[in-house]
């Protein structure tokens, strides 16, 4: 039952909401970047890491939200 | 499995739902005239900046500067001298006509002749845009704590920039941090009144700004808009808001993704041309045969505009 309201939650959230494939493509390399973080040892490096992602996910999808 | 298929199959179709159409009830469509070009390929446009004598400088491509000159029908590209490995985002003209763009995340350069970079300043923490007001240069720093100012503006080399209109990021609580600065990005549009609008990409509302940075904020109504995880995730976004201009009368023309005809090829722009009263009330909302990705200028009831094709065209609603 919990299994099933997650599911239901993150299909909600849009997370999986049949992106198309560039800015789906972002998504995927902010999860493919958050888990190489993740691996890293230090935790100041590690959290400098995650914000890396953060930006490099917010690049990947500028284009398409406030280019013309 | 079954069951886990019908439960997403359900659960997207109510994230469908979500999408909020407020209306666009568009009447006959308007005819795209082009004057002259092409100006552009398909390339992404970074930025946009311009003079009061019909001259506009388009950042194409995050590497070049394309300028168009409207009254001689001219249009001139240089590439800017930077590494590819750095793109270059945002385009900001100031007073004295020096032209400015963020390379990376981190680095100010004045753009000089044939695209030469002049100046170079580093910037204390990454940036995701950069206009310009007058003498300032208006800085959209890389925030991930909102509520904060969207805009700082300042001088260039000044490390301290200050904060620029009522425009603040804004919390998403459902939303992953990268996603909700993603959706507090800010694009500003060009003004032949006191008045520049700014916008969110995500609302159907643009704020005003005079150069003191007093604020007013404008919904727009007629003009569809999507879930922020719909926007986030899709391949070309139907935004709200693509571009708007305020025209001498204080007319606010507003450029909407709107709803591509089933036809339509995949050319970059939006199809419907929105104007509205200075007070926000809605004069006209008309789809255009062709998409449209820039208004280049307004006045006298006609828009000059850069359609998909990289065309400037003129537009009378």
């Amino acid at each position: 039952m919990v299994k099933k309201i997650v599911l239901t939650l993150v299909v909600l959230s849009g997370v999986v909401a049949v992106p198309r494939p560039a800015m789906a493509g972002c998504t995927t390399a902010l999860a493919d970047c958050y888990t190489a973080a993740a691996k890293v040892d230090s935790f100041w490096y590690r959290w400098a890491s995650g914000l890396d992602c953060e930006l490099d996910f917010t690049d990947c999808v500028r284009s398409k939200l406030t280019g013309r | 499995m079954r069951r886990s298929a019908g439960i997403t199959l359900l659960a997207t179709a109510l994230a469908a739902c979500r999408t909020t159409v407020v209306r666009q009830a568009a009447e006959s469509a308007v005819p795209v005239a082009p004057l002259f070009g092409p100006a552009v390929s398909a390339e992404v446009i970074g930025g946009k900046a311009e003079d009061d004598e019909g001259r506009v400088w388009l950042l194409a491509g995050g590497s070049a500067i394309v300028r168009v000159d409207l009254e001689r029908r001219e249009i001139e590209r240089v590439a800017l001298r930077v590494s590819s490995a750095e793109l270059c985002w945002g385009l900001a003209r100031l007073a004295d006509g020096s032209l400015w763009t963020l390379k990376g995340r981190r680095t100010l350069v004045a753009i000089g002749e044939a695209g030469r970079i002049d100046r170079e300043f580093a910037l204390a923490t990454p940036h995701f845009g950069l206009f310009a007001s007058g003498e300032r240069l208006l800085y959209q720093a890389a925030e991930f704590t909102p509520p904060a100012p969207a805009l700082r503006a300042g001088i260039p080399g000044d490390e301290h920039p200050r904060p620029w209109s009522d425009v603040a990021t804004r919390p998403f609580a459902a939303l992953a941090r990268a996603s909700a600065a993603a959706l507090n990005m800010i694009s500003c549009g060009s003004s032949r009144t006191a008045e520049r609008p700014c916008w969110f990409p995500d609302e159907a509302a643009v704020s005003l700004i005079q150069a003191s940075g007093a604020t007013r904020r404008v919904p727009l109504e007629g003009l569809e808009v999507i879930a922020p995880e719909i926007l986030l995730t899709s391949d070309n976004p139907a935004r709200p808001v693509r571009d708007a201009y305020v025209d001498e009368r204080g007319v606010l023309w507003v450029l909407s993704s709107g709803r591509p005809p089933a036809d339509a090829s995949e050319r970059p722009g939006g199809w419907v041309l929105a104007r509205y009263s200075p007070r926000g009330a809605l004069i006209g909302l008309q789809s255009l045969t062709e998409p449209v990705r820039l208004i280049l200028r307004a006045s006298g009831g006609r828009a000059t505009v850069l359609t998909g094709a990289g065309m400037i065209a003129e537009v009378q609603p």
